[in-house]
């Protein structure tokens, strides 16, 4: 009955404290939820209480979701589950300087038929590995779709800072697609 | 064509990584206990730890002062039985209607022979029990106990006569058995003494605080009655006196001091019949031989900047400017001198984050602060103050940030004062090396 629910009828129902409803929204998003915490997170015990934290607080606060089509309960959850990242990558923040002085790439962007060849899994494993700060700004501009404004704003830094830390990302991220493609081939 | 993070983002938006086995059991569990949590929740819980940290400090605040050391009853010396004194043998004589007050109007300085203090201690216990003794028999109606009270004041007057032909000077100074014997050399006190700082970010704090922080915490001291770095000629004139060396040079130096100070009379000797009236007749006595010293809660205020090094740590630094005020009384003649010493210390600590959220910081730190003293005034006259001294810090505290910038924090604190040849002058933290605190403000977080 429940796995027939549209999403409204489902954040109605959790809204009540329905624990059959609110199950069925767990077994809806959290798989989808983990990957986005999986991608703001170090490892996967973290990650996995982050994605359970992210959706008791949208249960808590599901009386404020107003339905806007479809795909627009996840896209609130995904929200949370964002903010809920950003809060603990800003309490665990370690104040750095970057030691990194070459700025220029020169490595070669992987063509869309090499990228074809990674899966997800290896993707997420090496966006984990990235610092906390370059992770997170990879993640919110290239695949959350924030503005250098937002992410200034939200992780409290500069723009010119939001950019340089994301070009760093990149470059780290690339050089592992082109290790691991290099590793294939052989 | 689509660039690589493109391809990334299409990757990983619609990918559905595998739940860990349990994981909707364990959400469930949490979900509940989360639903529990918030039901009890309210905003109170948060003000709970800055209760307990103000309750504390106003604990200690409020603390009256306890026991005098090794034990010894204090005993207070009201004016009006001082008047009642003419000479020696009528202090004992009003013993017999008031035998504690009357054997605390006796100054006390003078140490005393093993087996003379053991007499006069014999005589003291007997006392007590004539006392008891005494309370008993005025519900009985009978008279007994007064004659113990006699034979046992006879007994102190005899250990005091005793001293004062040995040392053939005025009885006056014998030694009171209700009053420790505080010549002894002195002993290192590790008793940890309680006080409250304001380390605030605006004046305002301090200011409210600064009058509340400056009750008095009347510590009697048990050793040293002259306080050190006012001058080594008036304390070996002092030593003298109290050795019964009372030389007109170590006389001239004491009366050098302060004009007001008429200094010792010695040879006035109440055994010879010589009258001695409280106000004049009685040898006065030199500085510092009356009361033991009080010394007042010191107060304190500063700047806190606290400075993040990493993920937890924060090295709290800033200025501490500290206050420390001693009164020392003269007896009989009823005056007051106060010595004024100003430090200003530059704490530099470690701390380490324990719990944070928002709002809320929970920490606890350690880490050292040296001082130096700005300015030693005693009455109202310069004096040497102390060089560059260290004392070591244990923090812990709870801090409300109210803006990112902004806390307002409540930080119980544990310092200990280093020994050191740079801290001349007798102030509460020389006495308390081991001090206990409980500071509030504001930090400026960076």
């Amino acid at each position: 009955m429940y796995r027939d629910l549209d999403e409204q009828e489902l954040a109605r129902l959790c809204s009540q404290r329905d624990r059959l409803a609110e199950d069925e929204l767990y077994r809806r998003y959290a798989a989808r939820v983990l990957t986005l915490c999986r991608r703001y997170s170090r490892d996967g015990d973290e990650a996995k209480d982050l994605m359970q934290d992210a959706l008791i607080r949208a249960l808590d606060k599901i009386q404020t979701y107003k339905y806007a089509g479809k795909g627009s309960l996840y896209g609130w959850i995904r929200r949370i589950a964002i903010n809920k990242a950003i809060d603990q990558i800003k309490r665990q923040r370690w104040r750095t300087v970057s030691l990194d002085l070459s700025s220029q790439d020169n490595i070669p962007e992987p063509t869309e038929q090499e990228m074809e060849e990674i899966p997800q899994e290896k993707l997420l494993e090496w966006i984990a590995q990235l610092p906390d700060m370059r992770r997170t700004v990879f993640n919110m501009y290239c695949i959350d779709g924030y503005s250098h404004k937002e992410i200034a704003t939200m992780l409290e830094i500069s723009e010119k800072g939001s950019a340089s830390v994301l070009t760093k990302a990149k470059k780290q991220l690339k050089e592992r697609i082109k290790q691991y493609l290099k590793e294939m081939e052989r | 064509m689509k660039n690589w993070e493109d391809i990334v983002k299409d990757k990983l938006e619609g990918y559905e990584s595998p739940l860990p086995e349990g994981s909707l059991a364990e959400f469930r569990a949490r979900r509940d206990a989360a639903g529990s949590a918030a039901a009890k929740r309210s905003p109170l819980l948060w003000i709970v730890p800055t209760a307990v940290a103000a309750g504390l400090a106003a604990i200690l605040f409020l603390r009256q002062p306890g026991e005098p050391e090794n034990g010894a009853p204090t005993i207070q010396q009201p004016t009006t039985t001082v008047a009642v004194v003419t000479n020696s043998v009528e202090v004992v004589e009003t013993a017999s209607a008031q035998p504690l007050i009357a054997q605390a109007v006796v100054p006390k300085a003078i140490r005393q022979p093993a087996d003379q203090q053991q007499e006069a201690d014999a005589a003291i216990e007997a006392i007590e029990e004539t006392e008891a003794a005494t309370e008993s028999s005025e519900e009985i109606g009978t008279a007994q106990a007064t004659e113990g009270v006699d034979s046992a004041e006879q007994t102190v007057q005899t250990a005091q006569t005793t001293q004062t032909e040995q040392s053939g000077r005025t009885t006056i100074s014998t030694t009171s058995p209700f009053i420790p014997d505080v010549t002894t050399s002195r002993h290192v006190n590790m008793k940890v003494g309680p006080a409250v700082g304001v380390v605030a970010g605006g004046g305002l704090v301090a200011a409210v605080a600064g009058p509340v922080l400056t009750h008095i915490n009347d510590i009697r001291l048990s050793n040293a009655l002259v306080p050190q770095g006012v001058g080594d000629v008036r304390q070996a004139a002092h030593a003298d006196y109290i050795n019964g060396d009372v030389s007109n040079n170590a006389q001239s130096a004491l009366n050098s001091e302060d004009d007001t100070n008429p200094g010792l009379t010695p040879g006035t000797d109440p055994k010879q019949g010589t009258e001695i009236s409280p106000t004049a007749d009685l040898p006065e006595y030199p500085l510092y031989s009356g009361a033991p010293p009080s010394h007042y809660f010191p107060f304190r205020t500063g700047l806190s900047l606290g400075i993040p090094v990493a993920e937890r740590l924060k090295l709290t630094t800033g200025f501490d400017y500290s206050l420390y005020r001693s009164s020392y009384y003269t007896f009989p003649k009823a005056a007051k001198y106060t010595q004024r010493v100003q430090y200003l210390g530059i704490p530099l600590r470690l701390d380490w984050t324990l719990a944070s959220n928002r709002w809320l910081d929970v920490y606890i730190g350690g880490g050292f602060e040296p001082d130096v003293c700005l300015s030693a005034t005693y009455a109202d006259k310069r004096i040497d103050g102390d060089k560059l001294s260290f004392s070591l810090l244990a923090a812990g505290g709870v801090q409300f940030n109210i803006t990112k910038w902004l806390g307002l924090y409540v930080e119980p604190e544990l310092s200990w004062t280093a020994p050191s040849k740079n801290r001349k002058l007798e102030t509460y933290r020389t006495v308390y090396p081991v001090m206990f605190s409980v500071s509030t403000g504001l930090r400026f977080n960076l």
